[in-house]
């Protein structure tokens, strides 16, 4: 793959390093995220090992996808946006595991990248991150633009919402070339390169936990 | 690519460009909203809490200056009415303590509306006087220590010692703790404000929702005036922490 | 000094009409004090003094027109031999220091016993200092501390090593009864002790031995 391409996705190894080296001085509130950046670094080594292995990688990919999706949901369970609809939440865990394994185990196989899911998840996440904005800005009391939850769901709609457009014309090319789908992937890869530094910044500006005094 | 698919790439990139275009101008205006909604809020609670408090300094002066005296003449009368056999000496003698107890209490009531130590020494001394007034009142024993205090604008003053009464009047109220302690003191540049109590603490989320936990409503009200952070820690049967930064002003 | 039969003329003042009307009523049968006339400012205060010479004022400390610790500041300078006692509502008003150190001899709580008001005249009448009975711990250290001291501070008084302790224990706030018990001594004894050491320190009650102690460090708060 392009080199250019590489180096863009490794700028999600720079939000892992922050979230790790930070992790004990901040709210344990952001665990989830974390965990997932994580896991999205380890897809984009394993994606670089296949691809010089000349393997495919649409194996790590589709389990990648999965625990993206599981990792990202329970990050907003932890925000507490199911705070009253509890069951709202088991039915998109539900939802989303049963169509993954619906669709790479029946309808496609687990080597081939398919569309539906990622669609359906990546729709899910923009309408959470919606709904958790939505809620910040008339309830927030500080200044939107440095609270983490905000940027981290800011960037969650800018790149799933290109997301599901380049699927699209990833899987519906309407007779265009391989050249033509591999640009237009180009374009998602800058913007995921903008988005994981968004997700670097929020999590380099998350408040440290509060001194407690003891009483003695 | 051919030319064809060359214009489609276009129309993609221009169509992009468009859409984060239209996400961006979304996000900058609501952030700005935000600002706008925010300031608003605090200057509504501002102008809110200043009335209050002026409104209590007036009623306190009031009851200072102008109960006290007609009270200590009605006893005065009292004390002239002379040639009284026993029963009647008796009874005069309990009007006057009565009297007596009904001055004790204005001050009591004035003072808590709005206490003259806080206008004349300052918070420090003054959050004494309350901690010396509350722990005979309530067997609470309360442990003070302001340490390096940092010069608080009178302003802020108090809005210090009301969020101080606030988790005191808390603590005595709902905690039935033993003991509380309250520290006061400056770091970097903030002023730091935290208690912690021994009592049986309480769920953060049911509180929030109940409409009579006032309490933590007005903390939060006056620690958004002084721009400044509040934290509260609390687990049933584990007491409570609360713990205010404000940042310094100037 | 005032002899003893001539009736101790004094000056009210104070910007509450109904306060002055009961403090008159409280006199009414009192053929000792003679109540001169009634100033509702500090400025009244002064031209009332100045034209009758009273041997007491007793003045509120917050009037309009010219507050009491003002008035008390000329009064004590220019008609230095007037007794000046400070009113005020409440037993710990930090303003009473400042009274004191303007000159003023005494003060009293405004809905003290008459007997103590009387008494407090009187004391005040004789150039000795009075400070009123229900004074609290604090404004007799703050009073021990400031500027104010009337005692002369060349008549230094000894006292026994027993007296220091009974001071001491006054100074607690330890009843005659706990004293006694505390010390090993009969109730009279101690008693005895009390009118000693009131004599010798000039006071009139518990307050005065308090922040004399406290002055000549006979007792460390």
């Amino acid at each position: 793959m392009d080199t250019q391409v590489i180096i863009f996705s490794f700028s999600i190894f720079v939000g892992t390093i922050i979230g790790w080296l930070r992790f004990k001085k901040i709210e344990p509130a952001f665990l989830p995220f974390i965990i997932c950046l994580t896991v999205a670094s380890l897809n984009e080594v394993a994606s670089l090992i296949m691809t010089t292995c000349q393997a495919n990688t649409a194996f790590n990919n589709n389990i990648y996808v999965l625990l993206e999706a599981l990792l990202i949901t329970w990050q907003f369970k932890t925000w507490g946006l199911f705070n009253r609809h509890r069951h709202l939440y088991t039915f998109i865990l539900s939802l989303l595991a049963i169509s993954w394994i619906v669709e790479n185990f029946m309808t496609h196989n687990i080597f081939s990248i398919t569309f539906c899911f990622r669609t359906l998840y990546s729709f899910i996440i923009v309408l959470m991150s919606i709904h958790i904005n939505n809620n910040l800005i008339l309830t927030y009391r500080y200044s939107l633009l440095k609270s983490p939850v905000f940027l981290i769901c800011t960037g969650f709609i800018i790149y799933f919402t290109y997301k599901i457009l380049v699927e699209a014309f990833w899987f519906y090319g309407l007779n265009v070339s391989r050249d033509f789908r591999i640009n237009v992937y180009s374009l998602l890869t800058w913007i995921n390169l903008f988005v994981n530094l968004i997700y670097a910044l929020a999590l380099l500006w998350i408040p440290k936990k509060a001194q407690h005094i003891t009483l003695s | 690519m051919d030319t064809k698919e060359s214009t489609t790439y276009h129309a993609v990139l221009i169509a992009a460009a468009v859409i984060g275009t239209i996400i961006f101008y979304f996000i900058v205006s609501v952030i700005r909203q935000q600002r706008k909604h925010r300031l608003l809020y605090k200057a509504k609670i501002e102008a809110e809490i200043t009335t209050l408090e002026k409104e209590r300094a007036r009623v306190a002066a009031d009851l200072h200056d102008e109960l006290g005296p007609t009270l200590s003449a009605v006893k005065f009368k009292l004390a002239s009415i002379e040639k009284l056999n026993g029963e009647d000496a008796v009874t005069i003698t309990k009007a006057s303590h009565y009297i007596d107890t009904i001055l004790h209490q204005v001050r009591n009531i004035a003072n808590d509306l709005m206490p003259n130590t806080l206008l004349r020494k300052g918070p420090a001394d003054a959050i004494e006087e309350f901690i010396d007034h509350m722990t005979v009142n309530s067997g609470l024993k309360i442990s003070f220590r302001p340490e390096n205090m940092p010069v608080i604008p009178q302003s802020h003053a108090i809005h210090v010692y009301r969020i101080i009464q606030e988790i005191i009047h808390n603590t005595v109220k709902h905690a039935g703790a033993t003991k509380l302690k309250i520290e006061l003191y400056a770091h970097k540049n903030k002023f730091i404000i935290a208690t912690a109590d021994d009592g049986k603490g309480f769920n953060y989320n049911t509180m929030i929702k109940e409409k009579n936990g006032l309490g933590l409503s007005n903390l939060r009200s006056r620690t958004e005036i002084l721009s400044g952070e509040l934290h509260v820690s609390s687990r049933p049967g584990k007491g409570t922490t609360f713990i205010i930064e404000i940042p310094i002003p100037g | 000094m005032k002899t003893p039969y001539a009736p101790v003329k004094i000056i009210l003042a104070d910007d509450h009409e109904i306060f002055r009307d009961g403090f008159h009523s409280l006199l009414k049968n009192q053929t000792g004090i003679v109540l001169l006339a009634e100033a509702a400012n500090g400025q009244q205060l002064v031209t009332l003094t100045a034209k009758h010479l009273p041997d007491v004022v007793l003045t509120d400390i917050k009037m309009p027109v010219m507050d009491g610790i003002e008035a008390t500041r000329i009064i004590t300078e220019k008609y230095p031999q007037v007794g000046i006692i400070a009113l005020s509502m409440f037993n710990d008003d930090k303003l009473i220091i400042d009274m004191l150190e303007a000159g003023a001899k005494g003060y009293l709580i405004k809905n003290a016993h008459k007997t103590e008001i009387i008494d407090a005249i009187n004391t005040v009448a004789q150039h000795n200092q009075y400070y009123c009975s229900a004074t609290g711990i604090k404004l007799t250290q703050l009073i021990a501390n400031s500027r104010f001291n009337p005692n002369d501070p060349n008549s230094k008084m000894i006292f026994s090593d027993k007296e220091k302790e009974v001071i001491c224990l006054i100074c607690q706030e330890f009843s005659n009864k706990e004293i006694s018990l505390a010390l090993h001594l009969s109730i009279r004894t101690i008693e005895g002790y009390r009118e000693r050491i009131l004599q010798k320190t000039n006071s009139r009650n518990t307050a005065g031995i308090v922040v004399y102690a406290i002055r000549n460090n006979i007792f460390i708060p």
